[in-house]
């Protein structure tokens, strides 16, 4: 193979990957959701995808789970709030859920099963 | 120069008379030799074994086992000089807490006679004979300097902190000390010392009214264990210093005159024995930045631990505060930072979705599973008796039956709970707590399939002490209530036991006990 041949395929390759670290960025390989009741809560997430996978076993946790209950518990929590202020609240006033073993602040553990509810 | 005698070369019927004498040569028996070897009086020390380790002997301490999963009692302990220092220790040292001594509300039958304070002027001495170097612990932090660059984790206010433990070393050798080499020679060149190996103890005889030990019956021990010549000592003082099983072992079989055995007009002798369970895997700890600090976990040594720059060589623990404990009414704990654990999918999802919604990156998380060390609460049924079945010198051999209540699995995992707390609250990363009822921290302890597994095998308790010989064996003294001249030396009179290794602890004890006998021997 010709050296240019082999400085050319680099490049593309070093190309795609910035398009690709920017397209991550930008979100535009994220899973798409449809609207739904939740969004006004799911929309605190930063990442509702890894949200849903930790609610599998959030769920688990929440003994008669209902998302509608989860949401209205959650929307005053979150109404002046950012999930990060809210769950470090939580985590302060020992406001803590263990889900299989994992000690998670309240919110989190609520939000992970309602996005997992509406996955 | 006094060389060591074998007891087997003694003439039968041979009748020494010390001013005082020491049963077993461990290292609570050698401390004690060693603070009194300067002292005017005559002393003999008598070990069962020999200077090396000799199977037959070592399985006359072999007993039967009740209850929960517990270490065969001839593996945990050895017959030779230097007891168990020899390679069934670890080196961990760390000096009892405060709270150790105090009589707790929620702690039945807590309370030592006396506080910490008591100890304090003996822990240098202790330090010095365990060779763990500077005392540091819970000071460590401040010691660490430019030449090393570890951190302490910076949990937050919370219940849970991080203490250390400093460990044995003999300088430029395999930590940790071996008493039984390390100290022969002080031993042997200790003029008014004459130490007996192979001089097992049978009996120990009361006087008619039972308020003195006028004899001790000695038997020299032979090769396949069994007893051979038979010889005895009239001594002013007697210390008991062979270890919580044998101590209360002897106690009770020597029964000829009281018959409940000496010292035990009240029951007590035997009862409230104690360890510490290990069990391991307690929690999974995930640390969102990256690897923790060798100060808690260093691949490099077998013991995780990390030499820092005053040359002290430390491991730091996880410890519930004293203010945490009394509000919580938990016992002590010290949890370890064991090996580095991969997540499953549903773990490291876990993981990151709570470090995303607290604004963390986890990206370079790592995993780590924790073990522990805890404080039982005192219990009189976990207890050593006699069986019928006798040993190679016609001694009873012991029975001991072994609990663990849910009751001391729940309070530590309180501990766990409030650290994975404070490590969300500092955004530092999160816990995993693995076990929920008593069959997981059980599961915990057995896990690892080998036999000395699941235990600190740190015998504690059957000769406790308490001012009131209604509810101890041993007064503030370590003299045997009822008895004027025994007393016994070791962790067998820990009445409450803390989280922490036993070792230094019962060295200082020992030195403060030499003081003692200084004054009521003279």
């Amino acid at each position: 193979m010709k050296r240019r041949s082999l400085l050319a395929g680099l490049g593309v390759l070093v190309a795609a990957a910035a398009a690709g670290g920017a397209a991550w960025k930008l979100r535009l390989f994220r899973k798409r959701y449809p609207p739904g009741p939740y969004d006004d809560v799911l929309g605190k997430l930063d990442d509702r995808e890894w949200a849903a996978k930790f609610g599998e076993t959030a769920v688990t946790a929440l003994t008669r789970f209902a998302p509608a209950d989860a949401a209205a518990a959650l929307r005053p929590r979150l109404a002046h709030d950012s999930l990060q202020k809210v769950a470090l609240r939580e985590a302060e006033a020992d406001r803590l859920v263990e889900a299989d073993g994992w000690l998670a602040p309240e919110s989190v553990v609520l939000i992970a099963a309602l996005a997992k509810s509406a996955d | 120069m006094t060389a060591f005698l074998d007891a087997r070369s003694l003439p039968d019927g041979t009748q020494l008379t010390p001013d005082l004498a020491i049963i077993g040569g461990g290292p609570a028996g050698i401390s004690l030799a060693l603070a009194l070897a300067d002292s005017p009086f005559s002393i003999v020390l008598l070990e069962s074994g020999g200077l090396d380790f000799e199977q037959p002997i070592q399985n006359l301490c072999k007993g039967a086992e009740t209850g929960v999963r517990y270490t065969p009692l001839d593996q945990n302990r050895l017959r030779m000089f230097g007891g168990s220092t020899a390679n069934h220790w670890g080196g961990y040292c760390r000096p009892l807490d405060a709270h150790d001594f105090e009589t707790r509300s929620w702690v039945p039958h807590s309370g030592w006679p006396f506080g910490i304070e008591a100890l304090k002027p003996y822990f240098p001495r202790a330090q010095a004979l365990v060779e763990a170097g500077p005392w540091r612990y819970d000071d460590t932090g401040r010691h660490l300097n430019g030449a090393y660059d570890g951190t302490v984790m910076k949990l937050g206010r919370g219940g849970v902190y991080t203490s250390f433990f400093q460990f044995s070393k003999t300088a430029g050798d395999t930590p940790p000390t071996w008493f039984g080499t390390r100290y022969r020679g002080e031993i042997k060149a200790a003029a008014r010392v004459q130490t007996y190996l192979h001089a097992g103890v049978t009996a120990l005889r009361l006087s008619h009214d039972a308020r003195r030990i006028v004899q001790l019956d000695v038997a020299a021990i032979r090769g396949a264990g069994g007893a051979g010549k038979r010889f005895t000592i009239r001594p002013r003082f007697t210390v008991l210093a062979c270890g919580a099983i044998e101590n209360a072992r002897m106690l009770l079989a020597s029964n000829d005159v009281a018959k409940a055995g000496v010292g035990n007009q009240n029951d007590m002798v035997g009862r409230f024995f104690a360890d510490h369970p290990i069990p391991r895997d307690v929690a999974t700890m995930v640390l969102f930045g990256g690897p923790v600090s060798t100060l808690y976990w260093n691949a490099n040594d077998v013991n995780k631990t990390t030499t820092i720059a005053d040359g002290s060589v430390v491991r730091a623990v996880f410890s519930p505060t004293p203010g945490f404990l009394r509000e919580q009414h938990l016992m002590g704990s010290l949890t370890t930072v064991e090996d580095p654990v991969s997540l499953d999918d549903a773990g490291t999802a876990a993981v990151v979705a709570t470090a995303q919604a607290l604004g963390v990156d986890a990206g370079s998380a790592h995993a780590y599973t924790l073990g522990v060390g805890m404080e039982l609460l005192p219990d009189p049924d976990r207890r050593l008796t006699l069986s019928g079945e006798r040993d190679g010198l016609g001694m009873p051999r012991p029975a001991l039956n072994v609990t663990v209540s849910d009751a001391d699995f729940l309070l530590y995992r309180k501990v766990l709970r409030e650290m994975g707390r404070q490590l969300l609250a500092s955004k530092l990363g999160m816990l995993k707590l693995n076990y929920r009822d008593h069959d997981g921290w059980m599961h915990g302890m057995t896990k690892d399939k080998q036999a000395l597994a699941g235990w600190g095998n740190h015998h504690l308790g059957t000769t406790r002490m308490s001012a009131d010989p209604k509810s101890g064996v041993v007064d503030a003294d370590s003299k045997v209530h009822g008895v004027e001249n025994l007393f016994v030396a070791g962790s067998s009179v820990f009445p409450t036991y803390g989280a922490s290794n036993p070792t230094m602890n019962l060295l200082a004890l020992t030195l403060r006990l030499a003081d003692h006998l200084k004054a009521v021997l003279a």
